[in-house]
Formats: C-alpha cells, sequence, structure tokens
C-alpha cells in the first residue's frame, strides 16, 4: 500500500513544536513507514527531531508519502490535522 | 536504506562573497550585479579572451583579474580588439570579476562594470591564495548533497554516523557517548556534502543546531547541557555504524577480516553494521569500531595479526610433533 498526497501550511507559526508532536503521534503507532518532504528535504514523520527540521512555515507545502498496510490511515491522520490548524489560531 | 538521493544546492548570490572576510573583498563597481547567482565552483583567468580566444569561454564561471590581465589591460585596454573582447566578456555575464593583488582598477573594466551590472571585487590577496580560498568556500557552498538520517558524532576524532531503524536507540547511544567526552555534530537529518580530495562533510540541516529529542524526556539543548566543547558544526565523515535488530538468520562479522563499505556521493565509507540486543552496550561498540577503524587506517589488522601469531604457534607445535 502506497498513498501520497500534499498539503499547505496553514497555522500562523508554522510546524513549531507543539504541531510536530501532534503529528508524529498520530502516525507513529500504524504499521507504516512515513515521510514528509518539504523543498526535496524528507524527513520520517515517526521523528519529532525531523519534522521539526524540515522547519515548515505557514503557507509552506509538505509532501506525505505512506507507505504499508496503514499508509492510507496515515495520510488522513495527518490530513485532519492540517485542516485543523494543529488545534491553533 | 532508502536509495541515495542527491540533491543540488540552491545557487549562491553573489553578495555572499562579501561575508566571507578571508577573501578581503571590496565592491569596487556593479553594485546591480550583487544578485545574481553562482552556479558553479570552477573559477576562470580570462587572459585568453581577452586577447580573442573565445573557443572554451564559459560565463558562468567566476572571473579572475590576476597580475597577467591587468597587465595586459594596462597596455591594451585602448584597443578596440580588446575593448571588444572585455565588452563580449562582461554582456556574457559572467557571475562576478574579481580584481586581485589589490591591482587597478581601469575606467573602462568600471563602465562594463555597470553598464551590464556585473559587480567587479578587489581583493589584497595574491591570486593563487584567492582562488584557493574562494573555491575551498564555493565547493562547500555549491557541492551536490545527500540527506541521510541518523546522528552524526566525533568519537575520538572520528567522524561517525549512527544509522537504524527508527526506535532502535541512535539518540540514546549518542548520549551516552556525548557523556563519555565524545561530541555532537547532529540529530536525524545529516547533510552529507562531497567536497575535495574524496572526502564526505557532514552537518545538521536544521535551522536550530545541536538538539536532540530524548524519549521519555523531551527536546534537549546539548550545547546549553554539555557546553561548547561537547558539540561540533560540521564533521568530517570517516565511518558509519549501523544499528539493526539482531536477526538471527544472519550472519555478522566475527572475525573482521574484511572491511565493509558503503557508498556515499560514489565515494567508498567503511561501515560496520552492529546488532542491537538488550542488554548490549551500544555505545562501547561504537567506540569499539572507531578505534579500530583508526587502527585500520594505520595499517594495523587485529584479526590477521591474531590470525598469522596463531598459525605460528601451531607451525611450532607441528614441529615438535614430528621430533
Amino acid at each position: 500500500m502506497r498513498h501520497q498526497a500534499t498539503f499547505i501550511i496553514q497555522n500562523e507559526l508554522g510546524l513549531h513544536a507543539r504541531p510536530a508532536m501532534l503529528l508524529v503521534q498520530s502516525v507513529s503507532r500504524l504499521t507504516c513507514d512515513v515521510y514528509l518532504e518539504k523543498d526535496g528535504l524528507e524527513a520520517d514523520a515517526k521523528s519529532i527531531m525531523g519534522v521539526l527540521t524540515l522547519a515548515a512555515e505557514q503557507g509552506s507545502r509538505i509532501t506525505v508519502r505512506a507507505e504499508g498496510p496503514d499508509a492510507e490511515k496515515a495520510i488522513h491522520a495527518i490530513k485532519k490535522l492540517v485542516e485543523e490548524k494543529f488545534g491553533e489560531d | 536504506m532508502t536509495e541515495e538521493r542527491v540533491l543540488m544546492p540552491d545557487p549562491l548570490p553573489v553578495k555572499r562573497l562579501i561575508e566571507w572576510e578571508d577573501l578581503d573583498l571590496q565592491v569596487m563597481a556593479g553594485r546591480g550585479g550583487l544578485t545574481r547567482p553562482i552556479i558553479r565552483s570552477e573559477l576562470n583567468r580570462p587572459a585568453l579572451e581577452m586577447a580573442g580566444f573565445f573557443e572554451k569561454w564559459q560565463r558562468d564561471r567566476i572571473q579572475i583579474l590576476g597580475s597577467g590581465e591587468i597587465a595586459y589591460l594596462e597596455i591594451h585596454r585602448q584597443d578596440p580588439a580588446t575593448r571588444q573582447n572585455l565588452e563580449r566578456i562582461f554582456s556574457s555575464p559572467p557571475p562576478c570579476v574579481v580584481i586581485t593583488n589589490n591591482l587597478p582598477i581601469f575606467d573602462e573594466v568600471i563602465e562594463l562594470a555597470e553598464r551590464y551590472q556585473v559587480t567587479v571585487f578587489r581583493s589584497t590577496h595574491h591570486t593563487t591564495r584567492f582562488t584557493k580560498r574562494l573555491w575551498d568556500h564555493l565547493e562547500v557552498e555549491l557541492s551536490p548533497y545527500v540527506v541521510k538520517r541518523g546522528v552524526l558524532m566525533d568519537v575520538f576524532n572520528l567522524g561517525v554516523l549512527i544509522t537504524g531503524p527508527s526506535s532502535i536507540g541512535k539518540s540514546e547511544c549518542a548520549l551516552e557517548l556525548i557523556n563519555r567526552g565524545h561530541a555532537f555534530v547532529a540529530d536525524d537529518l545529516i547533510l552529507i556534502r562531497g567536497g575535495q580530495l574524496s572526502k564526505l562533510f557532514g552537518t545538521g540541516r536544521s535551522p536550530i543546531p545541536y538538539h536532540m529529542e530524548i524519549r521519555g524526556i523531551g527536546i534537549i539543548d546539548i550545547s546549553r547541557m554539555y557546553g561548547p566543547r561537547a558539540v561540533r558544526i560540521s564533521k568530517q565523515l570517516d565511518m558509519m555504524v549501523h544499528l539493526e535488530e539482531w536477526d538471527v538468520l544472519k550472519e555478522y562479522e566475527r572475525l573482521g577480516f574484511e572491511c565493509q563499505t558503503t557508498k556515499i556521493l560514489g565515494i567508498d565509507l567503511p561501515c560496520y553494521t552492529i546488532p542491537v540486543k538488550p542488554g548490549r552496550n551500544i555505545s562501547t561498540i561504537v567506540e569499539i569500531a572507531a578505534l579500530d577503524q583508526k587502527l585500520k587506517v594505520a595499517g594495523v589488522q587485529m584479526a590477521r595479526e591474531f590470525d598469522e601469531k596463531l598459525i605460528e604457534a601451531m607451525r611450532k607445535r607441528e614441529g615438535r610433533a614430528t621430533i
């Protein structure tokens, strides 16, 4: 199972510590590999430091790539968080 | 491991050159060209082009005017042919022009720099020294790179990249190494550049360096906790240690005769695959791997020496048995 989707970060402060933690938590227990890509740089979506290293500011484009049995769930979980602006703003 | 994805750095704006203080550059003319992009690290001394030979002209190189070029201009700058050649150089346009040795800048050069918006710098350094310094900077900034997931450490002065699946304990292993006095470079996304002399250099990709996540604690700042001695902004990469779950079916290195390598940007990097099992002290094994690598580089092969001694001992015994 391979899924991919692209999102625009909407919350004002971007993907800072708290949103990054929520994102990592939303996929960490899923049985699949999940990667986030921004400007050619790819981070493991299950790693806090990786996600934070992307420094994805408001308006930046993030591509999520998931592979494994739970790939679809992973995309949905991240989509939901991004759309809800990680509960911020 | 995912396959290697080679990335190209963004072009460098000409104005970045001013920030490198060891170049000692002053803007003499053509300020409007400061935003032009530099895309190549190679340099050119346009003596042949000034004389009219444009067969090998590469406009995307920084042009260096040393004593030869300036002496030539001093004599020929009024000649219509030279003026035309000079105009062809500036109108191309190159990213920028540098006059070395604090040599004079002629009116003809200033006029062309302004007309075509090509920045002309001047440096006090001699041409050879200047080009070496400039090239060193450009090589670092403009060479292709790859990004690897792992922790980069300085262990006994060797750059060690620790890789492995998430939650295998890379960060914890690094923390223990730091506790033992080794230095930390970066955790998670490591940017690796190929440089001169087939060497690789690694640095963190994060805009905020020296942080690490330790499960159960959170994000910590290594430079705050351990001070400046415990961190390095970048490090030459000498070896890789790959951690993986102990696989009972897999044969791990038992003797140490073979030296495994992994290719990064076409360069062979010694690589140790270490199986992880609860109770195995991984940081000690990483230290030992680094020491083993140091000895190997110095030509010491402990496993081979042991084997030679063993064969020798057996031979002696054989001799005794026949008496």
